[in-house]
């Protein structure tokens, strides 16, 4: 055999082998994957820096990764980690900072109110140092209020006020301020002119009903109708009241508020039942007489005890109602349950031994509330009790919680320009429609987004939930203030949205939560400071596993080498040799 | 060819033609510099417009506007003829362009005038005598004509006069209600000074702009304003009124009775109002004395009246005690038959100051007449200097001459709720008699408001009666008991006859029906202030009780009025004719404050919204400001509000505008720290509904199988 041959050879091989490109399985040790994920877009420069010190050790994915061997969560706020073990890198805190972690107030409100707007701030390094919150409407503070922080990492609460100027959209934003640091965050609070139209049905006169309801006609919020029955088919009406045993005629109102509650029929406490199961509606059952009765199904509760007591008894709130702080009610006539069931829960006790006087229960959507203070309507006086504020603030809260025909929500409703929006649209007949076996139930859905811009129409598509409809939508790019409108064809409801170029979210500081997610997933925690121990504290828990993989050894570009080698031999020798 | 120059200084040859041709491209170069401007004003105006359009010249008076336009047209002018220059230096070139047949003529001669010695001189007579000819053939009018760029000015300047006229009209619209604020009219600097009343023997203070002014009540304010005016109003407590013109100052004087503000407004000679200046006024009142007897400070029940007792009474003013002396009563009887005798000690007064005496007596029972069982009761009474007030008098305390088997009596100056029990008839007796004495010093209106009071007194006494008779005028007590109604004096006093027409056999209830006429009686001719008449009632009213406790002390109802119950008015009859009672929904209207509130903090919202402040904005705060003042002078926290926003109206004119926003910033807290108190908090609940549907079917599941107690 002749060198050229061999040459010859050698290069057939090669391209007979390049032609096959044969998969050789094997096993070789590999570079473990971490998948390293920027909580927020302030986190991503230290997020760089934690790849850069792995990137020699492992393969970097930046970017939640299922497939990752570990995650590494970098910055303060707990976000997608779906590879296990976790690992966190905390920032670490440059000095004096604040931080509005939550903005909470009622959505929607009447132009007669007073909105109390709850601020959740985290001021770190700023022992002693006085931090101030501001509430501004436009180009106007409305509140302002100052807290001195007692440490030097200090959360805290506080309340600023806001009352409506005008119907509408009210942009606030909440500004907290230490020395130079500053943080803001923004809120919509939707003011409106609807009233919260309420009901009074006494089955005979009541003078606790009586009280309660002037209270109520009082306060504007209200829009109050009552019937009073004084006689067989006599009674004093204010507006036009219908029958509380029909159920389908009392959808019209948010509450209904039953005085002398005994003297229903067991066809009216029916009718209730099923106007709180299927109108999420609101009863509200001021007892003023211990007596048996069909209405007794309706309390929520196994058994009553009924106590007299000499002195009047002040009788307290559980739950924030109202800001008062005096005793809500005093009354020396008590009716009480002899025990809560735990579906049951009080709103208000007794001062002296806690025992529930006012208690509420969930039935279907709706909600009872129930009073035991039998005589408190003897104790108005302001210098005893809260009486003529606790009973309207009460009621609007129960109202308030009964939901219109179709509710329109937005889940951020101040954003800037091209965020995502996300609508959600429930309609409530539907929603609460009982569950009938193969019974179909038609609801039809326009949807429409109204601005600046002119009106364009929404596609909604029927989320996870029956009646419930959903759309995710860009901002529009004029800011400006903008109504999402749905309508069934009978009813319409809309939700504002504000669209501003400086828009700020509250931002919620979890670090405490990523350090516990991180701990709990296997992983550690690392201040910015630590993060040249990362890749130890990895290797440690990631064994380096072998690989199996499947080589391709033809698929190298390196054989085209011998391959012109062993062509340019062979043709070489031949010429030596002086062949063709 | 570079082309040829028009003009300097070069000596022209003396070709026939040449100061023609000359002439001609002079007018032509004048003819387009003239284009040149007009374009350039009409681009002025044009951007004129586009700023007047965009708002860029926000709220300006139509005279600046005016004015930033002729600049802008101006200057456009200046510019584009400057911008055009070259083309008028080679004005030949510009002509052969617009006359193709001149061939060249024109400009080779208007070069051979720029320079002359280029070429032979037979050619340039013969090219310059050419040119001539052409030049007197064409006219630079006709050459250049402008009637394009004439038509665009006058275009560009019909569209800025309409653009103008509606950002005025818009500008007039958005600050309507507000005064329009003259031009160059404003306050420059005011001064108040406080003069005290007399009695105060206080010293003047003086005060240079001030936004607030507290003073004693009865002060003298003296206003001198100092305003670039005409004339200036002002709203004070005592009217409105135009100030008095000493030079360049204006001034007024009103008396400070009550809480208020003045609001002074300069005028222009035209009428035409400029910003107004506010001044909040708190009359500080003059507080009484306060009188104490601090020995013995205490009731004595004594055995006998062998005995004194020495009295120190204290008392104190906030300005300076004008007297202080010891009064006493002596009270001597018992049932109806009480004698009241008053009388007064003088006090050995002790002076720390003027505003603290200490006075000093001994009561030496011996000397006052008392008996077993008579009551002495006695009260230190002050007054201060000003003119009118009422003497002021400590608490009383009583000394007691103890009979066999008495028990101390109630004092006599006692609580308000208690009153009713300790007046008599007697001492209603007493008490008209010493009005009648003092009525001839008196002024009528304080005439009348005292026997007011005793009338009032007299109807407590009354009612006393009428309850003690059991509700013999059942309706009208349950009436007046339950606040619903009143008695009705004068048709008690008609009822007369019939009430005692002989339906009461009771010769004691009798008589005391009688008294309570008498004293119906008596209570209307103290309404009327009809003393005499008043009088004689009430002593006939004091006869009528003492027979009737004499007579008999039987004075129940008696059974017979039973019997005459006038059925058709009480609530029976047949329930056939019963119907439903139906009345509107009551529809509750916002507080009046709250309004009042929402309003001022909305103008606030609006004023606040623009980006910057003017004489116009300054205005529209003080409006704001007047508006929460008139609505009610004394609230303390309105006056702060005002004050706040008078500051910020302030720092408004001079141009303050961070100061501005800041005070109104303040204002606007505290309009919201109100009205947060005049509304109810909104409710809270903003729970998803099917989040309230999961707790109802937990409840039910719960229910249905007993768990979760």
């Amino acid at each position: 055999m002749t060198v050229s041959a061999v040459a010859r050879a050698a290069a057939i091989v090669i391209a007979i082998a390049a032609i096959i490109d044969p998969a050789i399985p094997m096993t070789r040790p590999s570079k473990p994957v971490v998948s390293v994920v920027a909580a927020s877009a302030a986190d991503t420069a230290l997020a760089s820096r934690v790849r850069d010190r792995l990137d020699d050790a492992f393969a970097v994915i930046d970017a939640p990764f299922g497939g990752a061997n570990a995650t590494v969560i970098v910055g303060n706020r707990l976000t997608i980690a779906p590879a296990a073990p976790v690992f966190a890198v905390l920032p670490g805190r440059t000095g004096r900072d604040i931080r509005i972690e939550s903005v909470r107030s009622p959505g929607r409100v009447t132009l007669e109110s007073a909105v109390s707007v709850r601020v959740g701030a985290h001021v770190t390094g700023a022992a002693g140092r006085t931090v101030i919150l501001s509430l501004m409407a436009g180009a106007l503070e409305l509140d302002r209020v100052e807290h001195v922080a007692a440490s030097d990492d200090e959360r805290f609460d506080a309340r600023v006020a806001f009352v409506p100027i005008d119907t509408g959209a009210a942009h606030l934003r909440v500004t907290a301020r230490v020395d130079e640091q500053s943080d803001a965050a923004d809120r919509l609070v939707d003011v409106r002119t609807r009233r919260l139209s309420v009901l009074f049905h006494d089955a005979r006169p009541s003078w606790l009903s009586t009280f309660v309801r002037r209270t109520v006609e009082r306060d504007p919020r209200f829009l109050v109708t009552s019937r009073t029955i004084t006689s067989r088919e006599i009674s004093i009406d204010a507006g036009r009241p219908v029958s509380p045993a029909d159920a389908r005629a009392l959808a019209v109102y948010d509450a209904v508020i039953v005085g002398a509650p005994e003297s229903l029929s067991a066809g009216e406490v029916a009718a209730l039942d099923e106007y709180m199961r299927t109108r999420a509606g609101a009863v509200v059952l001021p007892i003023d007489h211990a007596a048996d009765g069909p209405w007794f199904t309706l309390a929520g509760v196994d058994e009553l005890t009924a106590e007299t007591v000499d002195a009047g008894v002040r009788i307290v709130r559980t739950h924030a109602i109202d800001d008062a702080e005096a005793p809500a009610l005093v009354a020396t006539q008590l009716l009480a349950p002899a025990s809560l069931p735990n579906w049951v829960s009080a709103i208000a006790v007794r001062d002296d031994d806690a025992a529930p006087v006012i208690w509420r229960s969930a039935v279907g959507a709706g909600r009872l509330i129930a009073s035991g203070a039998l005589d408190a309507w003897r104790f108005r006086d302001a210098a005893d009790s809260d009486f003529d504020s606790f009973w309207p603030a009460l009621i609007a809260q129960a109202a308030s919680a009964s939901p219109p025909a179709v509710d329109v929500r937005i889940v951020d409703p101040v954003v800037s320009p091209g965020s995502t929006v996300e609508v959600t649209a429930t309609f409530r007949d539907v929603a609460l429609a009982p569950p009938i076996s193969g019974d179909t139930v038609a609801a039809s859905v326009r949807a429409a987004l109204d601005g600046p811009g002119g009106r364009r129409t929404l596609r909604l598509w029927p989320d996870r939930s029956v009646g419930r409809f959903s759309a995710v939508l860009r901002a529009p790019n004029e800011p400006g203030t903008y109504r999402v409108i749905v309508s069934n064809g009978v009813v319409e409801a809309d939700a504002a949205l504000i669209v501003a170029a400086n828009a700020a979210a509250a931002s919620p500081e979890e670090r405490d939560l990523v350090a516990t997610w991180a701990r709990a997933h296997g992983g550690e925690v690392f201040g910015e400071d630590r993060v040249a121990n990362l890749p130890a504290a990895l290797l440690a828990t990631l064994e380096p596993a072998p690989r199996r993989i499947i080589a391709r050894p033809m698929r190298s570009a390196w054989w085209i080498v011998p391959f012109v080698l062993a062509l340019g031999a062979e043709w070489w020798w031949r010429r030596r040799r002086g062949l063709a | 060819l570079s082309g040829v120059r028009v003009g300097g200084s070069v000596e022209l040859p003396p070709w026939a033609g040449a100061s023609d041709l000359r002439a001609f491209l002079r007018r032509s170069a004048q003819r387009l510099a003239l284009i040149a401007a007009t374009e350039g004003a009409a681009a002025g105006l044009l951007v004129a417009v586009v700023l007047t359009t965009t708002g860029a010249l926000g709220d300006a008076r139509p005279a600046s506007r005016i004015l930033v336009t002729a600049v802008l047209a101006l200057g456009g002018a200046v510019l584009h003829v400057l911008a055009t220059r070259g083309r008028r230096l080679h004005v030949a070139l510009a002509v052969e362009r617009r006359v193709p047949w001149c061939r060249n003529v024109v400009f080779t001669a208007a070069e051979l005038l720029d320079r002359p010695g280029s070429v032979p001189v037979y050619v340039a007579e013969r090219v310059m005598a050419d040119a001539a000819r052409i030049a007197t053939r064409i006219e630079a009018a006709t050459l250049f004509p402008a009637r394009r760029s004439v038509i665009a000015l006058l275009a560009c300047a019909g569209l800025w006069a309409v653009t103008v006229n509606r950002a005025v009209a818009r500008t007039d619209e958005s600050t309507m209600t507000v005064p329009a604020t003259a031009a160059g009219v404003a306050i420059e600097d005011v001064e108040v000074v406080v003069s005290p009343p007399e009695y105060a023997a206080g010293a003047d203070s003086t005060f240079r702009d001030p936004a607030r002014i507290t003073a004693l009540g009865g002060s003298r304010i003296t206003l001198s304003v100092r305003a670039r005016a005409a004339s200036i109003t002002a709203v004070t407590p005592a009217g409105s009124s135009t100030l008095g013109r000493e030079g360049d100052t204006f001034r007024t004087t009103f008396v400070l009775d009550a809480d208020g503000y003045v609001a002074i407004e300069p005028r222009a000679a035209d009428g035409e109002p400029g910003v107004r200046r506010l001044i909040g006024l708190s009359a500080a009142p003059d507080a009484l004395p306060r009188v104490t007897i601090t020995e013995p400070a205490r009731d004595l029940l004594l055995p006998d009246t062998d005995r004194s007792i020495d009295v120190t009474v204290g008392a104190t003013d906030d300005l300076g005690v004008a007297s202080l002396l010891l009064r006493f009563t002596k009270v001597s009887g018992s049932g109806e038959q009480f004698t009241f005798t008053d009388g007064a000690l003088p006090l050995a007064i002790e002076r720390q100051n003027a505003r603290s005496w200490t006075g000093r007596a001994v009561l030496r029972l011996d000397t006052l007449g008392l008996g077993p069982g008579d009551v002495l009761v006695y009260r230190g009474v002050a007054t201060d200097g000003r003119p009118g007030a009422p003497p002021v008098e400590s608490d009383a305390f009583i000394v007691e001459i103890t009979a066999p088997g008495a028990v101390a009596a109630e004092g006599f100056a006692i609580d308000d709720e208690q009153d009713r029990y300790a007046l008599s008839q007697q001492m209603i007796i007493l008490e008209t008699q010493r009005l009648i004495a003092r009525a001839p010093g008196l002024a009528r209106d304080t005439l009348e408001r005292q026997a007011l009071s005793l009338a009032a007194q007299q109807r407590t006494v009354r009612a006393e009666f009428v309850f003690m008779m059991g509700g013999e005028l059942a309706e009208e007590v349950e009436q007046a008991a339950a606040g619903i109604g009143d008695l009705n004096e004068a048709d008690h006093v008609e009822a007369d006859d019939e009430a005692i027409a002989g339906r009461l056999e009771n010769q004691g209830r009798f008589a005391l029906i009688r008294a309570i006429r008498s004293m119906s009686r008596a209570y209307d001719a103290l309404t009327e202030a009809r003393l005499d008449s008043a009088l004689v009632e009430e002593m006939a009213a004091l006869d009528h009780l003492q027979n009737a406790f004499s007579r008999t002390r039987y004075i129940l109802r008696a059974l017979t009025e039973r019997e005459q119950l006038d059925l058709s008015r009480r609530l029976t009859g047949s329930l056939d004719e019963a119907a439903r009672a139906v009345r509107p929904a009551p529809v509750p209207q916002p507080a009046p404050r709250a309004e009042l509130l929402r309003g001022a903090l909305s103008g606030i919202a609006e004023i606040a919204a623009t980006s910057e402040f003017g004489d116009a904005a300054a205005a529209r705060v003080i409006a704001v400001a007047e508006t929460l003042l008139r609505a009610d002078p004394s609230d303390v926290s309105l006056q702060a509000i005002a004050d706040a926003l008078g500051d910020a109206s302030a720092a408004m004119r001079d141009g303050r505008t961070a100061d501005a926003r800041a005070r109104l910033d303040r204002a606007a807290v505290a309009l919201s720290g109100e009205l947060v108190t005049e509304l109810p908090s909104a409710s809270s609940a903003d729970r998803p509904p099917l989040l309230d549907r999961l707790d109802g079917a937990r409840t039910d599941a719960l229910r249905r199988t007993g768990g979760g107690r």
